[in-house]
């Protein structure tokens, strides 16, 4: 309780509120940009979080998630694209609803499951993570193996793309990160004479690299379209009648903000599987299925509930044992890493506070998106004007003199274009990004765990003999198993439809 | 390039990544004081990596010989229209590494006002550009300059003059 308190008062200051409230605006602004990921938005915020204390820098990452999640729904409702790819079953139902005259409905409904989703999602955060932290203090490093080998093989097989290329992306991340000094006997490994390397990658230019600066490059390759948006079209709708709308359709809400959370706390699912996911289901259990995809306002609740709601569920595993559930939480992770506090299931002991904050700021980011997106959006709809060849030199600077401030060296903004270059040929190549970082992040946790469980008991049964870690490999093989399935169907489906044509 | 085609060339690059790694694990010292070394895991993780591109080169050829197969012809590579379609990117990964030189060398204003520029120029359409490439670079360079330097205490590189 003294914790709470304490949380309380070190987030319920001006600062911190400024903070939140900005991280908000600039993740709606980002989000409404199609083009701009939420993940480019955070690994932009990291250098500015850098210089703040901890609470505070995970405050404006956590701002900018929640509104770019939300922010995603204005251009997918008036314009049927997808601000961000996190909303894309959001426009299919927003942008009928738009087309049918109920651009107001359409995105007050839309920002108000936002709304409850995240809230939602938050509440399950509070329950969850306490629980299953306590749970883990009782691993050993056979244990924390097994849960990081769970998590790497559990992002590659569910992210998009084919498994060996997960696979592929995850072990890269992981050499990667075994430039420097060994964890255990202070060898140095990998620097070829560079002496900047010693103490390894820095995570700041690595995230840019791999997030902001190949995403700049895909978009100077195909620039997103040039928008015609009509901002004078009627945006407003009354708080009340959205309330109703939405009380109307309350189980649709609580099942897809419940579907969001859950697929959140898997690895590598975030948020544009959560909007798909929820939308078919609520699909299949509507009694009219037909008019979804024609304007159905439970087509954008399902969509837009989901996908805030899965921002919660992400955050649960990464505060109780140290893995993200998404690209996003990953790289809070590494700026937690870059505070010099290590994530994992002693997190809620020794900085409670922390916690909790994190916890207090997600229900606060929440009533800020609602406020600025509700009294914001003709601001925002404008931003789209700004031409993208007006807005990547910008941000191209902010990449460098982001990845420069880490630790004032030019030697950063070199890491910078090498991590951008392999961001793009990976995102060129159909390479999925999430397992890579989450490989960059964990690789020396892995590597650590194993030689600890070894030095201890050279015995490798002791993996299988001991029921947490058995479990946890025979869940990573199991998801292993599902990635070769899908696979399989998958060229299969291709073939099949190659044939047909 | 087709996705088989462009999967051969990615997992040459991958087995070729492993031989640098590989001659890197020989260069880490061995000492002998703990039961593993410093290049056991490295050693775990080439080696993987090494299978799994492998696995990938064998999966391409095979994708290849069925794509050819089905067409019922070679695929050739349009190296001409690959370089125009990837050009803007090339020129910028070019310049960019051209401002890191200068950045070390003249400093932050001089370099990034020249690097934006031609960032500029090669983004923007018209002859427009000419004009908003140098009130935009020199706005950028100056906004950022002061967000970074009074604003986060960040003392960016400084050149002889400026």
């Amino acid at each position: 309780m003294e914790n709470l308190l304490l949380s309380f008062e070190t987030i319920l200051n001006m600062k911190t509120l400024l903070i939140l409230l900005c991280g908000v605006t600039v993740g709606i602004i980002i989000g409404s940009i199609p083009g701009f990921t939420i993940t480019m938005g955070v690994a932009l915020t990291l250098p500015f979080s850098f210089s703040m204390d901890p609470v505070n820098g995970i405050a404006l990452m956590m701002g900018v998630q929640v509104g770019g999640s939300s922010g995603g729904l204005i251009t997918a409702c008036l314009l049927g694209i997808p601000g961000t790819p996190s909303a894309m079953a959001t426009t299919f139902d927003g942008y009928p609803m738009v087309k049918n005259g109920e651009a107001g409905r359409a995105l007050a409904i839309g920002l108000w499951s936002s709304f409850v989703g995240t809230i939602l999602s938050g509440i399950v955060l509070v329950l969850m993570t306490p629980l299953l932290a306590e749970w883990a203090l009782d691993f050993g490093p056979w244990e924390m193996f097994a849960l990081m080998l769970f998590g790497i093989s559990a992002i590659a097989s569910l992210s998009e793309g084919s498994l060996v290329k997960g696979l592929i992306a995850g072990v890269i991340g992981i050499a990667f990160s075994l430039v420097g000094t060994d964890p255990l006997l202070g060898t140095s490994r990998f620097t070829y004479g560079f002496t900047e390397l010693l103490a390894g990658f820095d995570f700041l230019p690595v995230l840019i690299g791999v997030f902001a600066f190949s995403q700049l490059m895909a978009d100077i390759k195909k620039p997103a379209n040039t928008l015609d948006l009509k901002t004078d079209s009627n945006v407003s709708y009354p708080i009340l009648k959205t309330i109703k709308d939405l009380w109307t359709s309350k189980l649709n809400v609580i099942r897809s903000s419940l579907i969001g959370v859950f697929v959140g706390i898997l690895p590598a699912a975030g948020g544009s599987i959560a909007n798909i996911l929820s939308y078919d289901i609520a699909k299949k259990f509507s009694r009219k299925p037909e008019t979804f995809g024609t304007g159905n306002k439970d087509g954008v609740i399902a969509a837009e509930s989901a996908n805030n709601s899965s921002i919660g569920g992400a955050f649960v595993p990464m505060l109780a044992f140290g893995i993200p559930g998404d690209a996003v939480t990953a790289m809070m992770l590494g700026a937690l890493l870059i505070h010099g506090i290590q994530p994992g299931p002693l997190l809620m002991q020794n900085q409670p506070v922390l916690v909790y904050g994190i916890f207090i700021s997600i229900f606060i980011a929440a009533i800020f998106m609602l406020i600025v997106q509700s009294f914001g959006i003709k601001m925002f709809l404008k931003i789209n004007d700004i031409p993208q060849h007006v807005l990547i030199p910008l941000i191209l600077m902010l990449c460098v003199l982001g990845s420069f401030a880490v630790n004032n060296r030019v030697f950063d903004v070199w890491v910078l274009l090498l991590f951008g270059l392999i961001g793009y040929w990976m995102k060129n190549s159909s390479f999925p990004l999430p397992p890579f970082i989450l490989g960059i992040i964990l690789g020396p946790m892995v590597e650590q765990n194993l030689r600890q469980a070894i030095t201890i008991n050279s015995d490798l049964t002791v993996f299988m003999t001991r029921p947490i870690s058995a479990v946890l490999i025979v869940l990573a093989v199991l998801s292993m198993a599902y990635g070769i399935y899908s696979n399989i169907k998958g060229s299969k489906d291709a073939e099949k439809l190659l044939e047909s044509k | 390039m087709r996705e088989a085609r462009k999967d051969l060339v990615n997992s040459l690059i991958i087995v070729a990544f492993c031989g640098i790694a590989y001659s890197g694990i020989l260069e880490i010292p061995v000492r002998g004081a703990a039961k593993t070394e410093a290049d056991f895991f490295p050693k775990i993780i080439v080696g993987l990596l090494f299978v799994l591109a492998i696995f990938l080169l064998v999966k391409s050829i095979y994708g290849m010989i069925k794509q050819e197969k089905r067409d019922n012809k070679k695929e050739r590579v349009d190296w001409q229209r690959l370089f125009k379609e990837n050009s803007k990117v090339i020129y910028t990964f070019a310049i960019f590494s051209v401002y890191i030189f200068l950045l070390q060398g003249i400093g932050y204003f001089i370099s990034s006002v020249i690097f934006l520029f031609a960032l500029y120029l090669i983004l923007m359409p018209g002859k427009k550009r000419y004009i908003t490439g140098i009130i935009g670079s020199v706005l950028i360079t100056v906004l950022l300059f002061v967000v970074f330097r009074y604003g986060l205490s960040v003392y960016l590189p400084e050149g002889k003059w400026l």
